[in-house]
């Protein structure tokens, strides 16, 4: 989640044209793929940023995105004019956060020491949706060994620590009391 | 619509009823960048200036400074086991330091652990580091005296209980000195004194509180101590941290004295944290804010009304200069907030003059109403004395025919001078500097010779309490000058039974 503040400018300028136009959803689905594109180590990038290929730049993003939303690709020329390039994933990261806040749905990680069942997955979504302020949790389940047991939700930099490590944590805060730290 | 009790129980006893502590869901942000004490965190949605915040591995952080993507943390404690990614959480509590009595003797670190190894500090109490300072309703005239035990203050620029008194000077010109005889002097004056060391050495201050120890001091003193190896967040709390602790004596209705030794090292400190953290560098590199720093430390500083308890907090302040210059930032800062300052001069103080107090540039503005009747009766010509003298001094160096009234008045001066001269750790109780300022105005002292004044002094004051202690009596309890007979008497008689030195 640690988008610059470039691609969350990007990312919001897009949305706003797109809810405009009424396709969010599909240039979200088309994002997914740009990203993958886009993202570290991407060869597409380190060839746009090669000096050697400035004026071939626009044509190559214009040829090969043919099948893509207008606004999509003015975006990409936008930024891969503006030398953005690297700020792509970041921007298709806010955005699909921007769209989520939108349908009220929680993206986020549940850390646990094993993996959850989809049931348990389930549960765990159904019951802290409210609780997050959110109609529906999409949550993905992540191994962390070091919550030792129980589990931790982490959504848009908020968190409910239901784990063993926590409970350990807050005893020992209250042995040792704030100003002794 | 009205609001009934009944009510509002019954609602109480509904949440009790259906109560569970639970686990709450938290603000967390993240480590992108930390080093030299300073943490930048992405996340932490929400939360506010001034708030404490908590690393993954225990350690405290404080918000400094909150911008658009990202929040700026000084870190309270060691900042080595803080890595890029971790995970940090707020609190929603502000900082807060034990307060209190049971801290009374010991020496405590700006977060007010102790370390002088003398084990854990029982109080219960604590008071946030920033609070807001008392209004001007809440506040009183200052009228209580407070006495320094140094004739050169106390009669020139007196100093009373819930006042702001700078002292000023450059390095080795005796500022801590004055502060130390200050602390001294307040044995049994029903006064709680805090000693704040910023940026010192570890050793100095090993050996103040030494002195302190020594002397007795530390039974109503407590130390502060924020060394030169401190992170610099740490010397730039200290300065709250001993203000909350005498604020706890002013509102019980008791009197505090606090000494920032020095403010110019906290100064440094904050402008190091917030070059760190990216604010823009302003006069000499410091802060736009660096005067509110220093002034919502030192408005905190009050004497409080009667009905608040009448207690006051009186901040002493210094400020080390560089070659004499007070027209740097930080002193015309702190001059402009205090009311009023002791100026040291470090050649006064090379020419033996110690205290090295500069007469005509130290003033107290609210002082003088609460000075005893008695000395601002001795003292009240001294000052305009003072500078005469220096005036016909520097003519005097040009011819040797004088008149007599310009070789007396010069004489006179010198003796002033003589007088004002203290040695170190000798604070001189007020009735006594009354006495031998008495002596000196009423031209006792013009046929003593110079070299045998400060002789003349010490024995005085044994002569005084052996044979005349009615007179020193009546002088401390009344606060006048009731019975002047006596105490010519006392000097004359004194006078005749001196020995000279030749």
């Amino acid at each position: 989640m640690k988008n610059s503040r470039n691609a969350r400018r990007y990312a919001e300028a897009l949305y706003d044209v797109a809810r405009e136009h009424g396709h969010e959803e599909q240039i979200e689905r088309e994002l997914l793929a740009i990203r993958q594109v886009f993202s570290a180590p991407s060869e597409l990038v380190d060839f746009l940023q090669d000096p050697k290929q400035w004026m071939n730049r626009s044509r190559i993003i214009k040829s090969t995105l043919m099948t893509f939303s207008s606004e999509l690709v003015k975006l990409l020329l936008i930024m891969v004019e503006d030398h953005a390039e690297q700020d792509v994933p970041g921007m298709v990261d806010h955005y699909t956060y921007l769209i989520n806040e939108a349908r009220c749905i929680g993206v986020g990680k549940v850390y646990s020491v094993a993996m959850l069942t989809p049931r348990q997955l389930e549960d765990i979504e159904a019951h802290f949706a409210e609780r997050f302020g959110y109609k529906r949790l999409a949550l993905q389940n992540q191994i962390d060994e070091r919550i030792i047991g129980g589990f931790k939700v982490v959504i848009n930099n908020r968190v409910y620590d239901a784990s063993l490590k926590a409970k350990l944590e807050d005893v020992r805060r209250k042995f040792v009391p704030l100003y002794k730290r | 619509m009205e609001i009934r009790a009944e009510e509002i129980s019954a609602l109480i006893k509904k949440q009790i009823q259906y109560y569970q502590k639970d686990t709450e869901i938290k603000d967390i942000g993240t480590v992108i960048e930390t080093g030299d004490g300073i943490a930048q965190i992405y996340g932490l949605n929400n939360v506010l200036s001034g708030e404490l915040v908590e690393f993954e591995n225990g350690t405290m952080g404080l918000v400094q400074s909150l911008e658009e993507d990202r929040v700026g943390v000084v870190i309270l404690g060691s900042h080595l086991s803080i890595r890029e990614g971790d995970e940090v959480s707020r609190t929603g509590r502000i900082m807060e330091v034990p307060v209190g009595k049971s801290l009374v003797g010991r020496v405590v670190n700006p977060l007010g652990q102790p370390i002088d190894g003398k084990g854990p500090i029982k109080t219960r109490k604590s008071r946030p580091i920033e609070h807001e300072a008392p209004g001007v309703m809440a506040r009183k005239s200052i009228h209580e005296p407070l006495q320094t035990g140094l004739k050169a203050i106390d009669a020139l620029v007196p100093i009373g209980r819930g006042q702001r008194e700078l002292i000023i000077g450059d390095r080795q010109t005796g500022k801590t000195t004055v502060a130390v005889d200050t602390i001294l002097n307040q044995k049994d004056q029903n006064m709680y004194c805090i000693y704040v060391a910023i940026g010192q050495k570890d050793s100095t201050v090993r050996a103040t509180v030494e002195t302190f120890r020594r002397h007795g001091a530390l039974e109503y003193t407590i130390v502060v101590n924020a060394g030169a190896s401190a992170p610099a967040p740490l010397q730039y709390l200290a300065p709250y941290t001993g203000v909350a602790m005498g604020e706890e004596f002013m509102y019980n209705g008791e009197h505090a004295l606090v000494v920032y030794d020095d403010l110019s090292k906290q100064a440094a400190a904050y402008r190091e944290l917030s070059l760190l953290l990216k604010r823009p560098p302003g006069r000499e590199a410091f802060p736009g804010d660096v005067f509110y720093l220093h002034s919502r430390l030192l408005e905190r500083a009050a004497k409080l009304n009667d009905d608040l308890g009448g207690g006051s907090m009186t901040a002493l302040p210094f400020v080390e200069t560089q070659a004499g210059d007070i027209s740097a930032y930080i002193p015309t800062n702190v001059i402009s907030i205090t009311d009023g300052q002791i100026f040291l001069q470090s050649d006064l103080f090379f020419s033996g003059v110690r205290p090295a107090i500069n007469p005509g540039l130290s003033v107290s503005r609210v002082g003088g109403s609460a000075q005893t009747k008695a000395m601002k009766k001795v003292a009240g010509t001294l000052r305009l004395d003072l500078a005469s003298y220096r005036e016909l001094e520097s003519f005097a160096q040009f011819g040797s025919d004088l008149d007599k009234a310009t070789l007396q008045k010069l004489n006179r001066g010198k003796r002033t001078i003589e007088v004002l001269k203290q040695g170190l750790h000798t604070p001189v109780s007020m009735e006594k500097q009354v006495m031998i300022i008495y002596a000196l105005i009423k031209g006792y002292l013009d046929e003593i010779p110079l070299e045998d004044i400060r002789r003349f002094e010490t024995e005085f004051y044994e002569y005084l309490d052996a044979g005349y202690p009615q007179v020193l009596r009546d002088i401390r309890e009344t606060g006048e000058l009731t019975n002047e007979p006596d105490m010519k008497e006392a000097i004359s008689s004194f006078q005749k039974q001196f020995s000279r030195s030749y």
